[in-house]
């Protein structure tokens, strides 16, 4: 497989009036075609502006993207004008969001959203457009969507709209999806559903996809790489089977330590992370992980130690892994 | 397309499944491409905002063609004596004073009476109607909601500049209580106005001067509304499939924001036909013997209780005219917005 995104030492800094937020502090890694890509991480950490900084969709200012290089399908987003990233977004790289509810415009027909999409995109007339947009809906399992693509969003359940955005995402078959907590805010068993649809799918038109997500559950489901994030850095890079079996990095661990386990004994305890994440705004010098963690010791406090190579496949940021 | 779905056992055939029947074996796909034409239709489907908007344009082809006719109808009148011989076109003009018939009932010669100064309601009402419907298109049609979307779409979408500019113009504006600084630019410029346009001048300046006071107002609740729906995700998941700053703005901020528009355009329409009578009245408004709706009611105060009808024929009308424009509004709003009940 080839590489689809190389990402090389990302900051998205945002100047606010309190001072500047290092939201994404030098963040580097790779993802191949067709591959599903999971990003985790406590809330604030940085996932969110990562994808939003790899689409280039955050307002500048406040914010202030910089990097080596962000090269998608051999093209470098970070010198794209506004212009070719516009033809790029939703034909070959698309997102979908968190909260279904209000990602589809309330005063469109669904159909008609889809078709938007694969109209500007695909040189196609209104009425192939819109056979399009059917043919979408009846792929992400809407029952009679010839019906259907003639509704309104408020006609549609948050699974159902879920499908929907899915369906337009993927409508002019890009060869990235970001997914940001696509599930987060529909309840267990669409969650399954909707996981199912996007791995499916995925596989059907290969798509890479970027799961963002908080659940372990759902990256051990879904993803074979996966990068842990931590106030704005990665702090652990590595494949799926590993970072379950062999975590290096303590927040890693302690991640794994607070979601309860089938195969753990019944008297083993959760155990949470103590403490907060640091205040962006005040950096400590040192590893930003030190004032929570178990192992911490000096020079911990003093350096800031880089991500590194610490087993096959397996990269951390930490002095003392595993 | 197998249209036998539709009469699944769960798909009830309500009205709505046996309208899709009917499309689709119309021109299958293809009706439902654009937006504009389901709330065209959706618009259609209200009885009562077509029934509205028939009954504003009889009012405006009357207005328009039955002057001149009434001003062809009725004898050759002698007054003063015989000394003065005088025609429909003189008495049945809305401007013609005649002290001699003032405040005289309805009758076969002056269909509706005439008013304080002998002035015939009738024709008086037919001007008028063209007067307050023009004030109206004017200031609330191309002012408040034109005025109103550019400066406030652009305001909230973009913030900035344009932001502060309108927020300082909205305060100059709201700090002359009332109708003072319609009073003060009209009062100003009226002789400006009726040297370089003629009669209907003054006209043309309460217009415009009602206009720029009315349209911040409308900016301003625009721009909240933008700012609201900028934050929708809405907003975010159309900029992730490539579309530019202007198509959301067109596509996606406009269409949510219409329905909310004509709703406050149309409260607005009464208010600024009263305001525009208020202007006539002291003078500033509709040259002299001409006629207004807002000008009929205000002259007919003062003989509220001897003559109701020359307050009442007014009122009536603009009554008529202001729940044509609301029953016109909020079926334009229902047609936006597909939420709303059809
Ligand atoms: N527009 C902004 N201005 C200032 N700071 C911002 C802005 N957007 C995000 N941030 C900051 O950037 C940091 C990272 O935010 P981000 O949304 O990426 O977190 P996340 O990992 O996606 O969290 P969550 O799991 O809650 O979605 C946060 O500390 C947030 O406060
Ligand atoms: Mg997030």
């Amino acid at each position: 497989m080839t590489d689809l995104l190389t990402v090389r030492d990302l900051h998205t800094t945002f100047h606010t009036r309190a001072g500047d937020v290092p939201a994404v502090n030098g963040v580097s890694f790779t993802m191949r075609e067709g591959e599903t890509l999971g990003i985790v991480g406590e809330s604030g950490s940085g996932k969110s502006v990562t994808a939003l900084s790899i689409m280039r969709l955050l307002p500048t200012p406040p914010a202030e993207i910089t990097g080596q290089e962000v090269l998608f399908a051999g093209q470098d987003l970070l010198e794209m004008s506004q212009d070719q990233l516009r033809a790029l977004r939703g034909n070959k790289m698309a997102m979908i969001f968190q909260d279904p509810m209000t990602s589809l415009n309330p005063v469109f027909k669904v159909g008609f959203q889809i078709a938007e999409s694969v109209r500007m995109h695909m040189n196609l007339g209104p009425r192939d457009s819109w056979n399009r947009a059917v043919e979408m809906l009846d792929k992400v399992g809407i029952p009679n969507a010839a019906r259907r693509a003639n509704d309104y969003p408020h006609e549609f359940s948050g699974g159902m709209r879920q499908r929907v955005m899915i369906a337009i995402a993927l409508s002019c078959n890009p060869s990235l999806l970001i997914a940001d907590e696509p599930t987060t805010a529909l309840d267990v068993t669409i969650q399954a559903q909707i996981l199912e649809l996007m791995r499916a799918l995925s596989k059907e038109f290969q798509t890479a996809v970027m799961l963002i997500t908080h659940d372990l559950g759902v990256i051990a489901g879904m993803a074979q790489q996966v990068l842990v994030m931590y106030a704005g850095r990665l702090v652990e890079a590595t494949d799926t089977r590993t970072l379950f079996a062999k975590p290096a990095h303590p927040y890693t661990q302690a991640l794994l330590h607070s979601i309860p386990r089938m195969d753990d004994a019944q008297n083993e305890r959760l155990q949470p992370i103590t403490g907060q994440p640091p205040d962006l705004l005040k950096m400590p010098v040192g590893c930003s992980f030190a004032p929570r963690c178990p192992k911490a010791q000096a020079r911990c406090q003093r350096e800031t130690p880089p991500l590194v190579e610490v087993g096959a496949g397996q990269r951390a940021a930490c002095f003392f892994p595993y | 397309m197998d249209t036998d779905r539709y009469l699944e056992p769960d798909t009830a055939p309500t009205q709505l499944t046996q309208e899709y029947l009917m499309e689709e074996s119309l021109e299958p796909g293809l009706h439902s491409t654009s937006p504009w034409r389901d709330s065209f239709r959706r618009f259609l489907r209200d009885k009562r905002a077509v029934g509205a908007l028939v009954l504003l344009a009889i009012f405006i082809l009357a207005s328009l063609f039955l002057l001149p006719i009434y001003e062809h109808i009725g004898p050759v009148i002698s007054e003063r004596h015989g000394f003065v011989h005088i025609g429909p076109a003189k008495y049945h003009s809305p401007t013609y004073v005649d002290n001699l018939v003032e405040n005289a009932p309805a009758s076969s010669l002056h269909w509706l009476g005439t008013n304080y100064a002998g002035q015939d309601i009738f024709a008086r009402l037919l001007a008028g109607i063209q007067v307050s419907l023009f004030v109206a298109v004017i200031v609330v049609g191309v002012m408040d909601v034109g005025l109103g979307i550019i400066f406030g779409v652009l305001a909230g979408y973009y913030g900035g500049i344009l932001d502060t500019l309108l927020a300082r113009f909205t305060d100059l504006i709201f700090a002359f209580p009332g109708l003072l600084f319609a009073v003060l630019v009209t009062g100003l410029f009226r002789q400006a106005a009726l040297d370089r346009f003629g009669n209907d001048g003054p006209l043309y300046l309460v217009a415009i001067t009602l206009g720029l006071t009315i349209w911040p107002q409308m900016a301003r609740y625009v721009r909240g509304q933008t700012l609201s729906l900028k934050e929708q995700q809405f907003i975010e998941a159309s900029r992730t499939i490539g579309t530019s700053s202007n198509q959301i703005i067109l596509r996606h901020i406009l269409p949510n924001i219409l329905s909310l528009i004509f709703v406050a355009a149309t409260l607005d329409i009464s208010g600024t036909i009263i305001n525009e009578g208020v202007l006539s009245l002291i003078g500033l408004g509709v040259q002299a013997p001409g006629s207004s709706l807002g000008l009929m009611i205000q002259e007919s105060l003062a003989n509220i209780p001897y003559f109701p009808m020359e307050a009442i024929l007014p009122s009536l009308t603009l009554t008529i005219i202001v729940l044509a424009f609301s029953f016109i509004g909020d079926g334009l709003r229902d047609a936006f917005d597909p939420r709303s009940k059809d």
